[in-house]
Parts: C-alpha cells; sequence; structure tokens
C-alpha cells in the first residue's frame, strides 16, 4: 500500500502513475447495463455499422469513468473530487489498449480548504487523444498534515 | 378480458406482440438481472454454442408472458403462478407473440380461479415456450379501458425544439434512491471484472466521481424530449455526447435519495468536420432527500447533420 498522499508535497507538474484498461464488448455491456444507458452503438455491432463506425465504440462515460479511477486510485481517501469534467474527442473501440493519464495544474486553498486541479486525458495505441478531462480535488480538512502546515512553519520544526 | 364480464373456458388471452426483438431488449435484461451470459449479445459466442445467432433470454419471454397476463388482468386480478418450459431458442430480430387460453374457472367465494395454457410462438406460429398460469380475478364491478397511448409529434425545428426541449423551464423531475448493489455493479462494470472474482471486495460507499451519469434520466431514457430530432430531413452523419461535467458539493452516498431536476439551455449550432453540429446541453441539479444541493451537472449532447443531403439517401 502507498503511503497517504499529501497535499503539501503535491507540486504543479507532477504526474498521476498511469492506468492502462482495455475494455472489452462485455465490459460495455455491463457498463450499460450499470449505467442504465441502452444506446446501441455500444453493444450492437450492426447499428453501430449501419451508424458509420468500424464496430461498438466505447462509451465516452466509461472512459470518463477510467480517468475517475485514475484519480480516486492517486488520492485514495485523502481527498474527494468536487469538479469533474470531460470531453469526447474520438471514438475508441473494444480490445483496443486506452492509456489514463493526468497531471497536477494547479494547487491552492480556497475557503480553507486545500484543492489540487488536473489535467486528465484518455490516448489509444494510435497515439491519438480521444478524451480530455479537467478534475479538482478537495483535500479533507482534518488532514494533520495540513493543519501543522497552515499554523506556521517553526511549529512545522 | 372486460372487467364486467366472467372469464371463460375458451377464451384467448392475447396476443401480445413483439415484431422485433432487439439486442437492447436484451441488454437490458442482462443488466437489469444482472446476467451477462454471452450468448445473449454476442453473435460469435451465440455461434461457438451452435445457435443460429444471439438468442433471446427465456425468462424475458416469461416476462412478456407475465405481461400478457397482467395486461389482460388489469385491476381485476393477480397472477398466482406461472410455470415455463423453454422449448426453442428465439433469435434476435424475429417476432415473439405471447398468447394464451382459458383452460378452467373454479368459483372460490368471491373470487375466481382461472387457470390458463400460455406460450409464445415465434413469427412462424411455432411455439418457443410453453406453460401454464393461475390467475386468481375478483367478480368485476366496474369497466375500465387502459388510457390509449398516441401522442403524435410532428417534424419541425426552431421554436418548436425550444418547446419540445422546454428550454429554460424545468424539463423533467425523477427521484433515484442510490443503493449498494447499483455502485457495487457500476464499480465492477469500470473496474471490468466480473462479480464472481470480486465478492468480498469492498465497495466504497462513496460513488465514484463519474457516478452523476448515471442519474441522468435522459441517459436512462426516462426523460426523452428529443423526438422530433429523428424527423429533420437532413442526413444524420454522426453524433454522440460531446461533455459532461459536474461540480459535487459532497459525494453521492449509499442510501441516498437523489431528485434530479433537469432543464435543457438554449440548444446552438456550429460547422464541424463531421458536418452542422446541433447541440443539446441539459443540467441536471442533483438535491437530497432534505432538499440541499449535492451536485449540478452538464451533459452536452452532439448530432451532425449533412444539410445538401436528404435524410434516407
Amino acid at each position: 500500500m502507498t503511503t497517504r498522499l499529501r497535499f503539501e508535497g503535491i507540486r504543479v507538474g507532477d504526474q498521476l502513475p498511469a492506468l492502462v484498461r482495455t475494455p472489452t464488448t462485455e465490459q460495455l455491456v455491463r457498463y450499460a447495463g450499470a449505467a442504465s444507458d441502452p444506446a446501441r452503438i455500444h453493444f450492437d455491432e450492426a447499428e453501430a455499422r449501419r451508424r458509420g463506425f468500424d464496430g461498438v465504440i466505447v462509451h465516452g462515460l466509461l472512459k470518463a469513468a477510467f480517468l475517475g479511477e485514475l484519480v480516486t486510485d492517486w488520492c485514495g481517501g485523502s481527498a474527494w473530487v468536487k469538479r469533474f469534467a470531460t470531453q469526447y474527442r474520438g471514438v475508441d473501440y473494444p480490445g483496443r489498449p486506452l492509456v489514463c493519464r493526468g497531471a497536477v495544474t494547479a494547487t491552492r486553498v480556497e475557503h480553507g480548504v486545500p484543492l489540487v486541479d488536473l489535467d486528465l486525458w484518455v490516448h489509444n495505441v494510435e497515439g491519438a487523444t480521444t478524451t480530455r478531462g479537467r478534475a479538482t480535488l478537495a483535500f479533507h480538512v482534518d488532514d494533520r498534515s495540513l493543519t501543522a502546515r497552515t499554523t506556521s512553519e517553526q511549529e512545522d520544526r | 378480458m372486460t372487467a364486467t364480464t366472467s372469464p371463460r373456458v375458451g377464451d384467448e388471452i392475447g396476443p401480445l406482440e413483439v415484431r422485433a426483438t432487439t439486442l437492447e431488449d436484451l441488454v437490458r435484461w442482462a443488466g437489469a438481472i444482472d446476467d451477462y451470459s454471452p450468448i445473449h449479445f454476442d453473435p460469435a459466442a451465440a455461434r461457438d454454442r451452435g445457435l443460429p445467432g444471439v438468442v433471446v433470454n427465456g425468462p424475458w419471454k416469461a416476462a412478456l408472458l407475465s405481461r400478457l397476463l397482467t395486461d389482460w388482468l388489469g385491476e381485476s386480478g393477480t397472477v398466482t403462478g406461472l410455470r415455463c418450459e423453454y422449448r426453442r431458442p428465439d433469435v434476435v430480430g424475429g417476432t415473439v407473440r405471447a398468447r394464451g387460453v382459458v383452460s378452467a374457472v373454479t368459483r372460490d367465494g368471491a373470487y375466481e380461479c382461472v387457470a390458463c395454457e400460455v406460450w409464445i410462438e415465434d413469427g412462424a406460429g411455432e411455439r418457443t415456450v410453453v406453460g401454464t398460469a393461475t390467475l386468481r380475478t375478483r367478480r368485476p364491478e366496474t369497466g375500465g379501458a387502459p388510457p390509449a397511448d398516441g401522442h403524435g409529434r410532428a417534424a419541425l425545428i426552431g421554436d418548436r425544439l425550444r418547446d419540445a426541449l422546454r428550454v429554460g423551464a424545468e424539463a423533467g423531475r425523477f427521484t433515484y434512491r442510490v443503493e449498494a448493489g447499483d455502485l457495487a455493479r457500476f464499480v465492477h462494470a469500470v473496474g471490468g471484472r466480473p462479480p464472481a472474482e470480486t465478492v468480498g471486495t469492498h465497495v466504497p460507499p462513496e460513488a465514484p466521481p463519474t457516478y452523476y451519469a448515471v442519474l441522468d434520466p435522459v441517459e436512462r431514457r426516462e426523460l426523452q424530449l428529443e423526438e422530433l430530432l429523428d424527423e429533420l430531413p437532413f442526413a444524420k452523419t454522426g453524433g454522440g455526447n460531446a461533455f459532461n461535467e459536474v461540480e459535487y458539493e459532497r459525494p453521492i452516498r449509499v442510501g441516498d435519495v437523489l431528485t434530479v431536476v433537469t432543464t435543457y439551455e438554449e440548444p446552438y449550432e456550429r460547422d464541424g468536420r463531421a458536418g452542422r453540429l446541433l447541440f443539446r446541453v441539459r443540467r441536471n441539479d442533483v438535491f437530497d432527500a432534505d432538499g440541499h444541493l449535492v451536485a449540478r451537472s452538464r451533459m452536452g449532447h452532439v448530432l451532425a447533420y449533412d444539410l445538401d443531403r436528404v435524410a434516407g439517401r
């Protein structure tokens, strides 16, 4: 188990450990069921081809969910996701690896709450970035390390 | 059955016909009962098993028989028993027709017990499911036909689209309870692991960041205000979700009873690679049982049209 993520240790430019996911058609069906999303281009090969795709395509929101996993795997219980936004720029097909990445763009404290802004993206094996995202993490204010940091430098030894 | 007459032996029930079963029916079923046998959605897996194609779930057909009976009974009785044997597969895309006939009626005080033969037949009239059912009906007093469902929508855009989307006003309001099982299923689906491998795995009480999308009445097809877009005279050249965003006041948790209020923003268009792009953006305000705001999300969907090509050409 990794150590607890500490707000004061985070720097702009820090990269999140990449997450690789290779969704299967079965996973798309499971996601469609779990998310109550009945759009047919995600499980009906013929319908997807009729709509001009090479086959069934991965849900944008499943790629967003992978980015969500990337973020929560990184921050663990130290923070929660306050803002999360994704844009879908291209299609992906099941059976091909998707690489989910993120980087820190800002750290700040707002109303006493330490916040970390992230850029997120998914790229496929062809190198295309098919999903872009942004997230803001809110660190739990009862975090001891933060209390120590905000009192004074002297007390911090 | 009309509510003013008692059932008699030989009375026919139905038919209740699904002219063409769809993969969507089966996937909805798979999700609802958490059964992901690939023969119900994957043509290759079905062929490997020697089946002629993706086959309709037997219990789905049983559920159709159940609906046949409850539709027939209306408010006047209940289904007390249903037994089915699955005799032959039905391939997706085919017709399934639920039918029945009353085989016995016995009096039981103020009630009648009705026994029926029920079956599913395919488009050629072959019986693919056979069964028996028992019903219990109250002695009828008042009649009441189910309300006819026939609201037509004509084709136009502009103010008609704005009106259809109820732009700026509340478009719909739905309440959902966040169950542990729903959350577990979502986490497992995103993690790509079958539940069998994750039995006993800790599912956190807080929902993952994108769970807000599960509570979108439009993705769920519970709020459908966009039918008239299908009637636009231009060829559709693409489409899908364009963006999703959320701001939480607090995480969504198991046990939350959340009311989602959906409002459409002003639709907009612009030119894109795939043609003329029509964006519709809806906002979901999510409140907890105490009326406190939990989250506010925006869901953007885009449809692309070729303005020089007529639909269907």
